[in-house]
């Protein structure tokens, strides 16, 4: 709660000194994210702190199970989305004219999806029964 | 498929540990526990032999066919 309050507040500063047109939704945007992705891993990083003090284990045989099946499912889909990216930059550009993909923009966009789906997915397979 | 239940809120509250106890006594995250009584997650035969030998009963006596589904087999 406090970090969506803060992505909020966050993304209210960014907008009113950056403006509303598109850069500075975008850019505000961007904010918002960065301060809701470092709450969120603020977070984490303490309640795993707690844990580990109570004598918790932070990792267990469900944990390890549910990683595996996560980084293999999230390995296939970020192969094939790079595999779409390929395919875009051959046939797309060379044969049908699209507009050229940026070679860092392609592997900063593949390297979202991978960790999206991690993320994703590890919430998924954390909720419902491996 | 089978399904399985446990009797581990039982024999927890027989014995008086919670969930975060018992998992510290197994080596677990609570979550981990939470699941298996909830039948949601079968233990590996080392968690489920831990579990047993904290409850002072056989593994069978701890988690179960579902009989109804044993028997409709």
């Amino acid at each position: 709660m406090g970090t969506a309050a803060l992505s909020i507040a966050g993304f209210m500063a960014a907008l009113y000194w950056l403006g509303t047109k598109p850069f500075g939704i975008i850019s505000s945007l961007n904010v918002a994210l960065i301060i809701g992705i470092g709450g969120y891993a603020a977070r984490r990083w303490w309640t795993t702190l707690q844990e580990q003090r109570a004598g918790h284990p932070v990792k267990d045989e469900r944990t390890l199970y549910i990683e595996g099946r996560v980084g293999h499912y999230s390995f296939l889909v970020t192969l094939y989305f790079m595999l779409g990216l390929l395919w875009y930059s051959f046939l797309g550009v060379s044969i049908l004219g699209m507009p050229d993909l940026d070679m860092a923009y392609a592997m900063i966009i593949s390297l979202l999806v991978g960790s999206v789906t991690n993320l994703g997915l590890r919430w998924y397979f954390g909720k419902k029964s491996p | 498929m089978i399904d399985m239940r446990t009797r581990m809120k039982e024999l927890r509250a027989r014995y008086d540990l919670t969930q975060a106890e018992l998992a510290r006594k197994v080596g677990v995250r609570r979550e981990t526990i939470h699941f298996v009584e909830k039948g949601e997650y079968n233990p590996s035969l080392r968690l489920a032999l831990k579990i047993a030998r904290v409850f002072e009963a056989p593994v069978e006596d701890i988690f179960l066919f579902d009989d109804e589904e044993l028997e409709a087999q």
